[in-house]
Parts: C-alpha cells; sequence; structure tokens
C-alpha cells in the first residue's frame, strides 16, 4: 500500500506563489501552465491554496477547513475516478417526445449565495411564445461558428425534435446567452489549453446542443437585456438540463454529477437543492398557491401532488412543469394526493387520501385504476 | 514562440535594453537605482527563461511582467521607506480582508495577516541579513494575487500543523470504526479496480484530473473549477459528464482485459468505491504530511537569486 501511495504521489515540489498567482491570471506559459495543473492534479494541498487565493467574489467560499490530504494523490484520484463512474450508472434516460404544454412559470430562485463567477444567466424569464422552426433556427445559425454550424446540419438531434413540442423559454434564453457569453472564454480557453484537443468540439456540441432550443432571435435579446446575477449552481443545472435533455444520449450531462435533491417543507412547497443540501431555494410550480404532500424524484424527472388532485410534472429538474390531470374510466383525479412513486420516468403511481392508487406506464398519459 | 529570424534592434542583455523597464515600473520613486533594478529583472529571466532565450524572447517575458510591482515588492524588502508607504497604502486594508475571506473568522484573520507582515518586513534574520518574503516576488503575477496566495499558503500550512495534532487522535477512533477488514474477494477485486483505474487515469490530460479531483475530491462547485481554469460553468460540467462516461468505459474496458466478466467488473464498481474510500481514509490519516509550506523553504526561496 505503501508502494502505491507513492506512485504518482506529489515528486515535484509544490510551484511557489509566483507561479500559482500567474497561473490564477493566466499569465503562465502554455507549458508552464501545463506543468502547473499537473501538480495541482495530484496535490490537495496546492488546490486549495488556488481556490482560496481566488478573489472573492462576495459569496461564502468553500470550507477551508477540510482539505483532503495531498500526499496520497494518485489514491485519492483513483477514487475521484470511481467515483465518477459509479454516479454515470443511475443516469435518468431523457425523454425526448415527451409533448409538453408550454408552462410559462418563471423560477424564483432564491438563492442565498450571490454570484459566485462570472455574470450568470437571469433565471427569471417572463413568458414568450417561441416558434420552434427550421427558419429560427439558420437564422441563429450564422451567430455561431462554422464547426458549430456543422454540428447542427449534421446533427440528428435536430431530427428527434418535433416542431411542436416548445422547449422551456428559460433554457433558450439560458442557453443563448450562455453561448454568447461562453463562446469567448472558450475560445480564449481554446487557445491557452495545451492539452484540450476535446475542447474545440466540445465548444462545438456547446453550439449545437444549445443551438436546437434556443431558435428565436428575440429570445437571445431578452437574454442579453435580462443578463442578471444569479446563483452559480443553477444556472449550471439549467445549461446541463438543456444539453441534457436535447442531447441524443444519455441525459448525464451533469444531471448525476448534480442531482438537485428535493423537499416539500411543513406548509408544503416544493424546494430544490443544487449543492448536496447546503442550500435550498423555493421552487414555485404554479400560479395557484398549492399546497404539495407528495414527491418522486428520478434525476430530473420530478413529481409532485398535493390537494385537490393537483399532480405537476417537470422533467427539467422543476424549471417548467406541467400539470397532470390523471383520468382513468372518465373519471377524473381530484381528491388530495397523499403519496407520489415513479420507478422510472414511465412507470409510477399516484396515492390518494380517498385510498386510491392510480397508476401510470406512459409517464403520465394515460392512467389506469384498479 | 521565437522569433529566431528577427534582427535584434536591443544590445543583447546590455543595460540598454533594460531601460525602458526601469522607467515603466517606476523603480527611481520606489528607491531603486538602475543597477538595482537591472540585476533584479536578470535574476527573474534567469529564473524563468532558458539560458538561450534570444533577446526578443526576454523583451516579451519583460513586457508581460509587473514591473511596477516587482520594483515596489523588491524596494520593499530592500527597506526602502517611500516604497513601504506606497505598499502599505495599497495593500494594508487588503491583506486584512483576504486574510478574514480565507480563514472565515476574523480572530484568526488579524493573526494571519499580522504575521504575514511580519515575514514581509523581513523580522526574520538570517546570517544577520533581514529577510524578506517580498524578495521572492517574481512579477510573474499580481503582487495582490501574490500576497492572497501567500497568505492562503500559510493559512493551510498552519492548518496542517493543527490537524496533525488532531490526527492522531481521529486515527485511534477511525482505526475502531475500519477494523472490520474488506472481505476477501473485494481485496483481490480492489488490485484489478485499481490498476484499471490507474491506467484510465494516465490517458486523461492532467486539467482533466484536475478537474476530477477538484470536484469529487475537493467538493468544489462547477462555478469554482470554472473560475480557476477560466472557462465557462458549462465546459465543466460537460466535461465532468465525459470524463464520468468515458472514466467508466476505460475501466470496465481495461477490467475486461484483466480478466472479469462483464457483470462482476460492473459489481466491482460499485462496491469498491466504498471500500477504497474506507481504506483510502485510513491511509490518508496514517501519513505524516510534513508542512507543506516550511517557512525554511520560503526562506530558501526568498535567499536566491543574485542580489
Amino acid at each position: 500500500m505503501a508502494q502505491r501511495l507513492d506512485a504518482g504521489g506529489v515528486d515535484a515540489p509544490h510551484p511557489d506563489a509566483n507561479l500559482l498567482t500567474a497561473f490564477v491570471e493566466n499569465s503562465l506559459s502554455a507549458r508552464e501552465r501545463s506543468t502547473i495543473l499537473q501538480h495541482l492534479s495530484a496535490c490537495g494541498d496546492c488546490r486549495e491554496i488556488v481556490a482560496l487565493s481566488l478573489p472573492e467574489q462576495s459569496a461564502p467560499p468553500v470550507t477551508a477547513a477540510q482539505p483532503v490530504s495531498s500526499w496520497a494523490a494518485w489514491p485519492a484520484l483513483r477514487w475521484a475516478a470511481l467515483a465518477a463512474c459509479v454516479v454515470v450508472v443511475g443516469a435518468a434516460v431523457m425523454l425526448r417526445h415527451q409533448p409538453r404544454s408550454e408552462s410559462q412559470q418563471p423560477i424564483a430562485v432564491v438563492a442565498p449565495n450571490p454570484v459566485k463567477s462570472e455574470p450568470q444567466i437571469a433565471m427569471e424569464v417572463p413568458p414568450a411564445a417561441v416558434a420552434a422552426d427550421r427558419d429560427s433556427l439558420r437564422r441563429a445559425g450564422p451567430a455561431f461558428a462554422a464547426p458549430a454550424k456543422k454540428e447542427l446540419a449534421s446533427s440528428p438531434h435536430l431530427k428527434s425534435v418535433p416542431p411542436p413540442a416548445t422547449p422551456p423559454v428559460a433554457r433558450e434564453e439560458v442557453a443563448k446567452a450562455d453561448l454568447g457569453e461562453s463562446k469567448s472564454q472558450l475560445a480564449r480557453s481554446d487557445a491557452e489549453q495545451a492539452n484540450a484537443p476535446a475542447e474545440p468540439a466540445s465548444s462545438a456540441n456547446l453550439a449545437a446542443d444549445e443551438i436546437i432550443p434556443g431558435r428565436a432571435k428575440d429570445a437571445s435579446q431578452n437574454a442579453d437585456a435580462m443578463r442578471s446575477r444569479a446563483a452559480a449552481a443553477p444556472v449550471a443545472m439549467q445549461k446541463s438540463a438543456a444539453a441534457g435533455l436535447v442531447a441524443n444520449k444519455v441525459a448525464v450531462s451533469a444531471a448525476p454529477l448534480q442531482f438537485p435533491r428535493w423537499t416539500l417543507t411543513s406548509d408544503g412547497t416544493l424546494q430544490r437543492s443544487l449543492d448536496a443540501g447546503q442550500t435550498w431555494q423555493t421552487v414555485p410550480i404554479s400560479d395557484h398557491p398549492g399546497t404539495f404532500r407528495a414527491l418522486a424524484a428520478n434525476g430530473l424527472d420530478i413529481w409532485v401532488g398535493g390537494s385537490k388532485g393537483a399532480l405537476y410534472h417537470s422533467n427539467d429538474a422543476g424549471q417548467h412543469w406541467k400539470q397532470v390531470q390523471p383520468i382513468a374510466n372518465g373519471e377524473l383525479l381530484s381528491s388530495d394526493i397523499i403519496g407520489v412513486q415513479f420507478t422510472d420516468l414511465r412507470h409510477g403511481s399516484v396515492t390518494t387520501a380517498a385510498q386510491e392508487t392510480w397508476n401510470t406506464a406512459d409517464a403520465g398519459q394515460t392512467w389506469t385504476k384498479p | 514562440m521565437s522569433e529566431r529570424g528577427v534582427q535584434s534592434v536591443v544590445e543583447p542583455s546590455g543595460l540598454g535594453s533594460l531601460a525602458g523597464f526601469y522607467e515603466k515600473s517606476c523603480a527611481e520613486d520606489f528607491g531603486l537605482s538602475r543597477e538595482n533594478f537591472s540585476a533584479i529583472l536578470q535574476e527573474v529571466i534567469q529564473k524563468y527563461l532558458p539560458a538561450e532565450a534570444s533577446e526578443s524572447e526576454k523583451q516579451k517575458f519583460l513586457t508581460d511582467l509587473r514591473v511596477e510591482e516587482l520594483a515596489l515588492a523588491r524596494a520593499c524588502a530592500a527597506g526602502k521607506e517611500p516604497a513601504w508607504e506606497v505598499f502599505l497604502t495599497r495593500y494594508r486594508e487588503k491583506l486584512y480582508d483576504v486574510a478574514a475571506y480565507i480563514t472565515k473568522e476574523n480572530s484568526s484573520a488579524r493573526d494571519l495577516a499580522d504575521s504575514l507582515y511580519a515575514d514581509l518586513y523581513g523580522t526574520n534574520v538570517r546570517e544577520g541579513q533581514r529577510v524578506s518574503k517580498l524578495a521572492s516576488y517574481t512579477g510573474r503575477g499580481s503582487l495582490e494575487g501574490w500576497l492572497r496566495t501567500v497568505l492562503a499558503q500559510e493559512h493551510i500550512n498552519r492548518y496542517r500543523k493543527q490537524r496533525k495534532l488532531v490526527s492522531l487522535d481521529e486515527e485511534s477512533e477511525e482505526g475502531t470504526q475500519f477494523a472490520a477488514p474488506s472481505p476477501q474477494p473485494v481485496a483481490v477485486v480492489d488490485g484489478r479496480v485499481e490498476a484499471a483505474t490507474d491506467e484510465a487515469l494516465a490517458e486523461l490530460s492532467a486539467e482533466d484530473r484536475y478537474v476530477l479531483a477538484a470536484y469529487f475530491l475537493d467538493s468544489r462547485t462547477l462555478a469554482e473549477i470554472a473560475r480557476v481554469l477560466r472557462v465557462h460553468e458549462s465546459t465543466i460540467s460537460r466535461k465532468l459528464d465525459k470524463l464520468a462516461k468515458s472514466l467508466r468505459k476505460r475501466i470496465l474496458a481495461g477490467l475486461a482485459q484483466k480478466g472479469m466478466s462483464r457483470q462482476q467488473a460492473q459489481e466491482a464498481l460499485e462496491v469498491d468505491v466504498r471500500d477504497l474510500r474506507v481504506n483510502l481514509r485510513s491511509a490518508l490519516l496514517q501519513e505524516s504530511a510534513p508542512a507543506t509550506f516550511s517557512k525554511k523553504k520560503a526562506e530558501a526561496g526568498a535567499g536566491e537569486g543574485p542580489v
């Protein structure tokens, strides 16, 4: 074991304050930067120093008080790698063809921590009807780099998105604004990263993934106008939700790595945490104040049930909600819902105060009542 | 990067080529002579550039260097009063603020900042010479950033020392928790999983490994990681996603190569994470971690250089 601990451990001396500072401020040559990253990938102490030395952005920083020892860095990293793999296992397969009406509920995320990084995208989005047609796509096209366009043309995603399905507005605006924001940063990082052959590809992917929802021109203008500071984590969640939902792949993007946690407060409000329970934000579901008593969460897919048969479903981690009104044998579910369980995205059941259990096998489109 | 074909119009490494920088740096105002400052620049060049660097490479390097801050810092290190006045005006408050941010509670913040000030003033005496930490500043990064980094280093160093005292207790506590050794089959699987994981990790770029470590080991948020790497958050989230998937694939493939069936491999991944963590923790706690940034090292760094 001791041998393993030494292998791959920190042999090189720690970079001095000059190099670490220059790294953070991006004044190193590509080669120097790569050397520093090599060291950082194996040295928890230096990682922590780098994190602490970042200029604060009026947000409580991650605690300095719990560094994992750096001396056995390699095995520690091994654990990190395995943790990453395990997380993938629970991936939710996203719903591609789920017809959804537009529930234009703005998400008011009450973030206790103000922004921690670059200007964030506004979370509150006024409902706007967005025409999802190829023309808009083409209009949006020129705004993006050539590789992105190519990606667009050949992307199977395009075909799989049915025109009537309108993706959530928030996501589009987020996506567009994000893209504008990130393009320059990505471009910069592309140029600077010596070891990042994947980067250009991924920036193209970003463009492709997020072009698809981000279609209308006015959406992007709105997004630009509305760009304001919001909590970093929810935004990441949104964007990863956006990329994940539309991408023709298992929606792992960041979802399993940062699956939100959900809870219902004692007064029936739905809350979500994007940082593993450290902070919680209220998630309003509908215009009508609801008292929700039942909750089922499956990755990005959330069901909440409440009084008088109120049943809502979100498949984008709570950004948008659709009310679901179970009907079986001509009867509408209208009693208080006290339990919701979904074993996967399609199969679930709702239990009511009237001791009834309603089942669905198609994610809530149709229901049966035994 | 080199411009070998270009005729250099400046005298090679003569004082003339550095004249412009002397002006730019306001070194005179801080009390440093031309010679002083030229020597400092030479020192920095030698530290970072190879001996065979061309004149234009040196010029480019110096152009990117923070010469004004360098002059200020080195003048302070040399005890020049005018420099100290400027330094204190600019950085005094900030230092306390940064210390508070780093330590998250003001009592030790004060302590940390004061201790750094002592180092900066050069209250340490080595061979009869006052040694100031500022003498080790080379102008690669901003002086403010450097001060932050140094504060962070000092803080980590202190924290480490403290933890070492505690860890012995923890160890005996933890020891009882981990008393039950991993069952035999898992121990066997461990070896292959470790090897396969190591192999997969080795194929990653340094930056990928950094992201992995920062996210899973340090529990940094996507935003924080993105800030360090100066990319957008979504880039990090996608990177993690890709990493997770490709790691899993590679490790499973590696395990298959080592003779595991698919199911075995998958199970091994599930089980092993926990056990590995358990083994890791006990191993880590037993490691005695020497002080990362001992004063000695820092002083050694400060003492280097032809000045």
